[in-house]
């Protein structure tokens, strides 16, 4: 049994996933004591100080658009082949880890496990929902897999999603154009599942998300203050967190926080 | 910038109700611990529980696995995850109050 967090990372002219992997990985060598793999392509590549455990080499998908720039996000059903582990954390590049939580996921005797709920830290919406508001939002953020045949099922049925991401677009009703890894997990477990909730398939605790617009301060290795403004009030409110791993969205703030 | 400065500066207030809510998510999940091939949550159910159970209980763990447990054992380690998580949670917790 090999034990490893494989990260991807497509710099898309925006942001640096390559950098921001980097930083990443040296925060799980440290909190979490675990070798870390990156998914990359020829143009993100660079010279940089960390030596990656492995570095894979894959031509990105480029066709995904968000906000006008393009989103390499596509792909990553690709993990289930790619991963030199026998039993994978992956993680998106921009979730700061701060403490050792993430080897509790190695105590769930499970084969898959993801988050199916989230706090947004100093605001906006905790869950997210599509077909109705009937389906609750799985979140693709933070998985740990075992290679086993139900798992080449979920990131097979992943694949298809990808590929029809038009046709379940019309079938479950989400905001089309834009490809989310997040809705074709849902998809894709809920298929496996045969549309049955598996609870040993979910963390049990929640997938903390910074909003964009909280600013987060970095106070000491691992304490840090999120700023924001009410925006009923207008008023500024602050709140410290302390050992607590989070994605960031704000991708500018997560790289003077890990620099 | 010194982050208490710029607070001082923005004239920002601290959220003691987000900040209870983020303790709770933080600490709570702590409670759960793996023992004997289950999940477990250290409440004060299973706690009040396991004070009347025999020397050797069956429970159903978290994903409804019934479990043949040794009660003296199974009790010390759930005593221990419960007291250690909730001593944490209150310090932090504790410390929080005075903010401004």
């Amino acid at each position: 049994m090999t034990r490893g967090v494989v990260l991807f990372a497509h710099n898309n002219g925006k942001d640096d996933y390559y950098g921001m992997a980097a930083a990443t990985a040296k925060r799980i060598n440290f909190f979490l004591d675990l070798p870390v793999t990156v998914i990359t392509d020829t143009n993100s590549i660079r010279e940089i100080k960390y030596k990656f455990d492995q570095t894979i080499i894959i031509e990105p998908d480029t066709t995904n658009q968000r906000k006008k720039s393009s989103w390499y996000n596509k792909g990553r059903y690709k993990i289930y082949e790619l991963t030199p582990y026998s039993d994978t954390i992956i993680l998106d590049t921009d979730y700061l880890i701060n403490s050792t939580t993430l080897l509790d996921a190695y105590k769930l005797d499970t084969d898959f496990v993801c988050h199916n709920k989230v706090k947004w830290l100093l605001g906006g919406n905790d869950q997210e929902y599509f077909y109705k508001n009937f389906i609750s939002t799985l979140w693709a953020t933070v998985i740990r897999f075992k290679k086993t045949s139900r798992t080449q099922q979920i990131f097979e049925t992943m694949g298809m999603v990808q590929e029809n991401y038009d046709h379940y677009t019309n079938i479950y009703r989400f905001s089309g154009g834009m490809f989310r890894n997040d809705y074709a997990l849902t998809i894709a477990l809920k298929t496996v599942n045969g549309h049955f909730t598996n609870p040993g398939d979910y963390f049990p605790w929640k997938l903390l998300h910074v909003p964009l617009d909280i600013k987060v301060y970095r106070d000491t290795l691992t304490s840090y203050t999120f700023v924001g403004v009410d925006k009923k009030n207008e008023k500024t409110y602050y709140l410290t967190v302390k050992d607590t791993d989070f994605h960031m969205l704000n991708k500018n703030n997560f790289m003077e926080l890990v620099a | 910038m010194d982050t208490q400065k710029l607070i001082r500066e923005a004239k920002a207030r601290f959220k003691h109700q987000e900040n209870k809510l983020y303790l709770q998510e933080k600490w709570l999940p702590k409670l759960s611990f793996a023992w004997a091939g289950g999940m477990w949550t250290a409440t004060p159910a299973l706690l009040a529980f396991l004070e009347s159970a025999p020397e050797s209980v069956i429970l159903a763990d978290e994903y409804g696995n019934p479990i043949n447990l040794s009660t003296a054992e199974f009790k010390k380690e759930a005593w221990r995850v419960y007291t250690s998580t909730t001593t944490a949670w209150y310090d932090e917790y504790q410390k929080t109050q005075n903010i401004r």
